[in-house]
């Protein structure tokens, strides 16, 4: 089987410029790289959970797939046909949509929910002769009462906001949904019915998704893979189940350790990784996480680990990818906490 | 300064146009010098309520009935005046999001002075040196370099260790934090609750920690509040709230939380059906429509507070002693 979406190498690079570079223009000013070279594929079908602490880069990686932002350099193939101009990421966005952070902020006030859900079909010029049976049609794919199209966004509870994205995600019947962070905000009891929304339509009509989310706990449960980014790179991806099992990266070890368990018998032992997120602004040298790596090594600090794979789909950057061995894991456990012990 | 909190049949209504909205009801709490209490719940509980009742801040709008007192003296029945001094030198609050609690055009060490005001006792330099003690035990390590620092200067994380740093600067004997990890990523909340768990050895006031996030909540508390609809459904001793819930909206908000489970879940568990309208609020039991073991008397009686254990306490009609 082809993949739907392949992206290789692509980045996106901002220049800083204060006023009075713009004014001279004395000498180009070095890119920064908010996305560096990240490669990878989604099947037909599948969910790949994008994960990542805010300032990651994972936004910023799903708008450049879609062309939202402008990628710098890389490649990005949708069907197996490069996209590349303005009219090719016209076309995919087409047969793709994407599902922004805040349902509410990203819903015209002025607006009822039945003419925005029409807004797609208008926007693409696709002939639709009756618009509200067509915008009943989906608010009954997303369970809402037909009566819904009549309201305005600010008439809709968070979970309702929700499933109103999904249903304009799904105006066009795409092949690639791209969800932002889909329950952020949401209550417990509520995210779990937007996930399981989206899952069975994943079911009913078989379309590809990419879920952005830093929420480890509930990517765990809807996601087939993952893919873990760290300061703009991919720096673990493997099938979901045996990165948790088994993480390779030590960024995503720590992720996993960090999460706090509602279980008040396995209370954690301090914090698995002390400091904070470095700024792409000022991208530490060699692996970018050795600044806070509770394994770090000198090399680590002096040259750049390569992405490489290291089993059946498992890629990983890192010089000293963890063992799978419970021995290592481990001895990774009681490095974070000597390293811990130091620095606090 | 340390005391005890007290809320013994505590009620809030907020007066507006569409009718009183019963934000609270017959809530009964109790702390202890010492203690750290949770207060967990979903949106739409009351717990931002209760805090603000706490903190003495409550609307003009709203109308209390019962009592909720610190250290015996009635807080709803001071004055302006000695509400203020109450909340400067033994009550303080670390919200959700501490950029919209500093003030953006001053600096971090002027506003944590600021924050001394009623120490009439130390001067400027004195209030500075323990300003820098201050953020050196809630873990910043440059503090002198810090207090020249703008709030948009620090990152979040660092915000939520200033806001920390303020709130202990004042030795309250009632450390109220709402939210306090909500806004950060999880490398860094697991920090937070390491400060926080650190910073209870050598505190003796009470801390109080309203969260949504059940993680947050089983890591940090020695006892807990389940609240759901305005109501203290279920409270007790934080071990026997998650592996002892009885209430069946504790049950099933526990069953709920995604990182419970380590297997990967074809369908994430949800609570079918919706908060009550809190302006008519039921006068049976509040989780009766979305109960799934409701009884005759639940739709019409309001249920009874079981005692369970000593300090284990469900509002149920279908649990008993």
């Amino acid at each position: 089987m082809n993949p739907l979406l392949t992206v290789e190498d692509l980045s996106v690079s901002f220049v800083r410029k204060g006023l009075l570079d713009r004014l001279i223009e004395l000498e180009p000013l070095p890119g920064f790289n908010i996305i560096d070279r990240v490669t990878l594929s989604l099947m037909p079908g599948e969910t790949l959970g994008l994960v990542g602490e805010s300032g990651s880069g994972k936004t910023t990686l799903a708008r450049s797939i879609l062309g939202l932002v402008r990628a710098t350099a890389g490649r990005i193939a949708f069907e197996g046909k490069d996209v590349a101009t303005p009219a090719d990421f016209r076309a995919m966005r087409r047969r793709s949509a994407m599902m922004f952070q805040d349902p509410i902020a990203s819903l015209s006030p002025r607006l009822r929910i039945g003419t925005l859900l029409s807004e797609p079909q208008i926007i693409q010029g696709v002939p639709t002769p009756d618009r509200r049976a067509a915008a009943a049609a989906l608010l009954s794919l997303v369970g809402l009462p037909s009566s819904f199209a009549d309201r305005f966004p600010h008439e809709l509870s968070g979970g309702q906001a929700r499933r109103v994205g999904v249903a304009r995600a799904l105006a066009m019947k795409p092949r690639l949904l791209l969800a932002d962070e889909p329950t952020a905000g949401l209550d417990v009891s509520v995210q779990g019915d937007v996930l399981n929304l989206i899952g069975e339509l994943k079911r009913q009509l078989g379309f590809a998704a990419m879920i952005v989310t830093h929420n480890l706990a509930m990517i765990r449960h809807v996601s087939d893979r993952l893919a873990i980014m760290y300061l703009g790179r991919l720096v673990e991806t493997g099938p979901t189940q045996e990165v948790f099992s088994a993480p390779r990266h030590p960024y995503t070890a720590t992720l996993i350790q960090s999460e706090p368990l509602p279980d008040p018998r396995r209370r954690s032992h301090g914090p698995a990784v002390s400091g904070e997120i470095p700024s792409v602004f000022r991208r530490p040298s060699g692996c970018e996480f050795h600044t806070r790596c509770p394994a770090a090594q000198p090399r680590c600090g002096a040259e750049a680990p390569a992405y490489r794979e290291v089993g059946a789909g498992r890629m990983v950057r890192c010089h000293f990818p963890l063992e799978t061995s419970g021995q290592e894991q481990e001895a990774f456990s009681r490095a974070s906490a000597n390293k811990k012990g130091k620095t606090t | 300064m340390s005391g005890s909190l007290a809320a013994s049949n505590l009620s809030v209504r907020y007066e507006t146009p569409g009718g009183s909205v019963h934000a609270l009801r017959h809530v009964d709490i109790e702390a202890h010098p010492g203690e750290v209490i949770g207060i967990v719940g979903e949106s739409g509980c009351g717990k931002s309520t209760l805090v603000t009742a706490m903190a003495n801040l409550l609307p003009a709008n709203a109308r209390i009935d019962g009592s909720i007192s610190w250290n015996g003296i009635e807080l709803a029945k001071l004055d302006a005046h000695r509400q203020r001094l109450l909340r400067g030198d033994e009550i303080a609050l670390v919200s959700q999001d501490p950029m919209t609690a500093f003030n953006p055009v001053l600096t971090i060490g002027d506003q944590l002075v600021d924050f001394q005001h009623h120490r009439k006792d130390l001067g400027r330099a004195e209030k500075r040196a323990r300003i820098a003690a201050m953020l050196g035990r809630v873990g910043i390590s440059d503090a002198e370099r810090r207090m020249h620092s703008y709030p948009h200067e620090l990152s979040g994380g660092m915000r939520q260790r200033v806001a920390i740093a303020a709130a202990l600067l004042t030795d309250p004997g009632l450390l109220i934090a709402d939210e306090p990890t909500t806004a950060l990523d999880v490398t860094m909340e697991a920090q937070i609750i390491h400060l926080l768990r650190e910073l209870r050895r050598d505190y003796n006031g009470i801390i109080v920690i309203v969260s949504h996030h059940l993680g947050v909540i089983a890591e940090l508390c020695d006892r807990v509040y389940v609240m759901y609809a305005g109501e203290v459904v279920e409270s007790g001793e934080v071990d026997a709230i998650f592996h002892d819930a009885t209430h069946p909206y504790t049950q099933a908000l526990l069953a709920c939380d995604p990182a419970r489970f380590q297997q990967k879940l074809d369908r994430l568990p949800t609570i079918p059906g919706m908060l009550p309208n809190l302006t008519q609020p039921p006068c049976g039991c509040v989780y009766a429509p979305r109960c799934d073991r409701v009884l005759a008397s639940c739709g019409t009686v309001a249920p009874p507070l079981v005692e369970l254990s000593a300090s284990h306490v469900a509002r149920c009609h279908a649990v008993s002693s």
